[in-house]
């Protein structure tokens, strides 16, 4: 639609007294404006962004220095994979579980009686990967990922980009499997705990 | 070059001309201060869709997670409490201000025609805020605003025929629980706003199509709404937010290093903001539930609709005041009728306040509601201690408040206990029992002065000596106790004892009840004393020839001899096993005059009362070396 005549608008009365009062009463109307609707919204934001501040951690460990005891030795078998849940005391916002999954790793025993533990988050995006005994292998069900038992990437066309997270691992009392459990971010080569 | 893209923006959009209708609607006889209220309103929703929508991200409707999630955002998260706060007195402010807005159409004639249907419009807005304060009150699950809603949702059980219905309609089912608060959250975060949305817009609409009404255009020169009457609009909502936040900081100690020291402890919450009442809990008698301040005048007119009328006083006459209100524009346009509408709506609006003024005045003239209102202030101080103490919340806060023994010890005792037994002179919860005690004072049981009664003056009165009074089996106990064995052994053999062993054997007991509230037991007196347990000594005999006991490994005296055994005496499991059955073979056998209260008792409330008589519940900072921290 075409216009033909353009609108007398009252504004350009009022833009003809050109006066300072005027341009004052916009600035000032905008800037009471602004201070009075930005509070609700930057309280939101800031409320909003809680997530990203370190809460003090309510949930305390077994142990002082992180590690956790997952298994005990004569459970495992050499050589063969086994698929542990670790647990541990969990904060879920305001719950607080006692002694509950915090996580899954796979613990590997050597012949030298040595035991060596994987997170079994796979490190491409953080599906939980399965140990397949026929081909030897930890696939992956979300994008084609395989590791080889000692983590490292398995096929050429993994789109992961790095092999299993280790994790520190100690036999204590000779027998008791103690693990570090850590997450670590997923996606990137570099390893960063998350 | 933002020229030209706004150009072609405009040219696409034609958003220039509704840009400019909106700023440029005029305003005949100038701005005024008088025409900020509508602003104000559409403000404050503003603000309650701003911080509704943040505080949606962190609430969980269900009766296990309500009270916790908003728990979490007023104590927990960053800003919490600020934007609780904001939402929560924003709404307040809203309520006061739809009133004005209402009283200065009525008085200014602004419901006049063409502006009928506009006004009508308005007030189902009105009702749309009450409905969404209303939905509002009962999200955090608290106490009270679980039984202010109760009563506000029973109310519709009075609509003849469709009432108990209705009411299952909007409670989700027959009694409070998860779709309760699911049907609210819905209603309160999506129906009612998007409803207010839909009203709105018309309402404000209508309003521009009519203009405003404008009782003196020559008093000025015209202008326009922007920028001189958004100016005032500015001011007038900047001081609704400045009351709002001065509401939010009510209770913010006038110290500013206290301010900081709470900001570091993450502790603001704990004074600033909206109040957070203890967990909504229907096993408890609420007595201090009230709706909102607001609500009040509704609240108290139903007292004077008693038994069946009552659907007058919460239906039919709210009902008609409110049809009288919607007629107001076939009169108003009469001079007669107009000022009978002023009069009318001053005296709804002195009427309300003399409801409001009377429930307040009641309230404060019962004495039982100040005891209410205490109590659910202690209550609601309580969680907050059990919620940060050691287990924090496993399941929801409400069983942690039904299984703490500083809470409910009391009144368990006082239910359970208190025909025969007395808590330093009382019944538990304080009350003095006329009836005398037919067993021991049990206030300061298993303490040292405790211990050393029982040894020293067994038949004394704060031990055996109620006992006269008591009968069990419809036999009298008489002096069965009070002249009994041991009353005789502590007769013959307390003044044959030295002070070290009279301390030592008090100190031996005690080391057997592991108790945590009381100074730890001395090494050393704790031998003498089991050395006099089990040998007694040249003058006195000793305990164990009657009280059979063992300790570790050792066992001092014969068990099975038919007197009471004490290993591990006070203890829990000592004290459960005696609450469970006091007549078994190790206990009083067959010289008992107490009740067995294995089935009397569920096992949790067994636990409650045994835990209380030890001081066993948790306690922030409590300093061990100082006795039992009782009240």
């Amino acid at each position: 639609m075409e216009q033909n005549e353009p609108k007398q608008r009252p504004e350009q009365t009022a833009e003809a007294a050109g006066s300072r009062r005027n341009f004052l009463t916009r600035a000032m109307a905008c800037l009471l404006g602004g201070i009075t609707g930005i509070v609700p919204v930057l309280t939101g934001l800031f409320f909003f962004a809680d997530p990203l501040r370190s809460r003090r951690k309510q949930a305390e460990g077994n142990s002082d220095d992180e590690f956790l005891k997952v298994a005990s030795v004569d459970e495992l078998l050499v050589g063969k994979p086994r698929r542990v849940v670790v647990v541990n005391d969990r904060t879920d916002a305001w719950n607080l579980y006692r002694q509950d999954t915090i996580g899954v790793v796979f613990l590997l025993r050597t012949a030298d009686g040595q035991v060596s533990a994987l997170n079994a988050n796979c490190p491409h995006l953080g599906c939980q990967v399965s140990f397949k005994s026929d081909d030897q292998l930890y696939r992956c069900p979300c994008h084609d990922s395989s590791f080889a038992t000692d983590g490292e990437i398995a096929n050429d066309t993994s789109p992961s980009p790095r092999g299993l997270d280790p994790l520190d691992t100690e036999v204590r009392d000779g027998s008791e499997v103690w693990v570090k459990f850590q997450n670590f971010v997923a996606g990137t080569a570099e390893r960063n705990v998350e | 070059m933002m020229k030209s893209i706004a150009k072609w923006f405009d040219e696409r959009t034609g958003y220039r001309d509704f840009v400019h209708d909106a700023l440029y609607e005029r305003i005949p006889g100038g701005s005024r201060w008088r025409y900020v209220w509508g602003s104000t309103l559409v403000f404050t929703f503003s603000v309650q869709v701003i911080t509704g929508i943040f505080l949606w991200m962190a609430y969980s409707p269900s009766s296990q997670t309500a009270w916790e999630s908003v728990y979490f955002i007023q104590h927990e998260m960053q800003g919490g409490w600020l934007l609780r706060g904001l939402h929560h007195f924003t709404a307040h402010a809203m309520v006061v201000l739809l009133a004005i807005h209402l009283m200065q159409v009525i008085i200014d004639g602004a419901y006049n025609a063409p502006r009928e249907v506009n006004f009508w419009l308005g007030l189902i807005l009105m009702q749309i805020v009450l409905g969404l304060s209303l939905t509002g009150y009962l999200l955090p699950w608290d106490q009270k605003g679980y039984w202010a809603t109760q009563v506000a949702t029973k109310i519709t059980t009075v609509i003849p025929a469709v009432g108990p219905s209705l009411q299952r309609l909007i409670v989700g089912g027959p009694t409070y629980g998860h779709h309760t608060l699911t049907r609210f959250f819905a209603m309160h975060a999506g129906v009612l706003p998007m409803l207010l949305v839909m009203f709105l817009v018309l309402h404000v609409y209508v309003f521009r199509r009519h203009g405003i009404t404008v009782k003196d255009p020559d008093r000025k020169p015209e202008e326009s709404f922007w920028p001189d009457q958004v100016l005032k609009d500015a001011v007038a909502c900047l001081g609704v937010l400045v009351v709002v936040l001065l509401l939010v900081f009510r209770h913010a100690p006038a110290d500013v290093g206290e301010i900081s020291q709470l900001s570091d402890q993450g502790r603001l919450g704990d004074v600033l903001g909206a109040e957070l009442g203890a967990p909504a809990d229907p096993s408890e008698t609420y007595g201090a539930a009230r709706p909102e301040w607001y609500f009040l005048f509704l609240f108290q007119l139903l007292k004077y609709f008693p038994g069946e009328s009552e659907v007058y006083g919460a239906i039919v006459l709210p009902g008609l005041v409110f049809l009288v209100m919607a007629l107001m524009p076939f009169w108003g346009h009469w001079k007669l009728g107009h000022m009978f509408n002023v009069g009318y709506i001053f005296c709804l609006l002195a009427g309300a306040g003399l409801l409001t003024f009377l429930a307040v005045q009641e309230d404060r003239a019962d004495p039982d509601h100040a005891i209410a209102v205490d109590e659910a202030e202690i209550k609601s101080q309580r969680i907050m201690e059990l919620v940060r103490g050691p287990d924090g919340i496993s399941t929801n806060a409400r069983t942690l408040l039904q299984n703490d023994p500083k809470t409910h010890g009391p009144e368990m005792f006082a239910r359970n206990c208190s025909a025969c037994h007395r808590y330093d002179g009382h019944d538990g919860m304080g009350e003095i029992v006329t009836l005398p005690a037919a067993a021991s004072d049990l206030g300061q049981f298993g303490s040292r002065e405790w211990i050393r009664g029982v040894i020293t003056n067994p038949a004394g009165p704060k031990h055996f000596g109620p006992t006269v009074n008591g009968s069990f089996n419809g036999e009298p106990v008489g002096t069965r106790f009070t002249e009994g064995e041991m009353a005789d052994w502590a007769k013959e053999n307390i003044p044959n004892m030295q002070q070290q062993e009279i301390d030592g054997v008090v100190e031996f007991l005690l080391a057997q009840s592991g108790r945590v509230d009381l100074a730890p037991p001395d090494p050393a007196l704790v031998e003498i004393g089991k050395k006099f347990y089990a040998e007694g000594s040249e003058n006195a005999s000793a305990c164990s020839e009657c009280h059979a006991m063992t300790v570790g490994d050792e066992t001092l005296g014969e068990p099975g001899g038919g007197y009471p055994d004490l290993s591990g005496y006070a203890s829990e499991d000592w004290l459960r096993s005696f609450l469970r059955d006091p007549g078994s073979e190790n206990h009083y056998g067959d010289r008992n005059a107490m009740p067995p209260f294995a089935e009397r008792l569920s096992q949790k409330d067994l636990e409650i009362i045994l835990r209380w008589l030890r001081n066993d519940w948790h306690e922030p900072d409590r300093n061990f070396d100082e006795g039992p921290a009782t009240e």
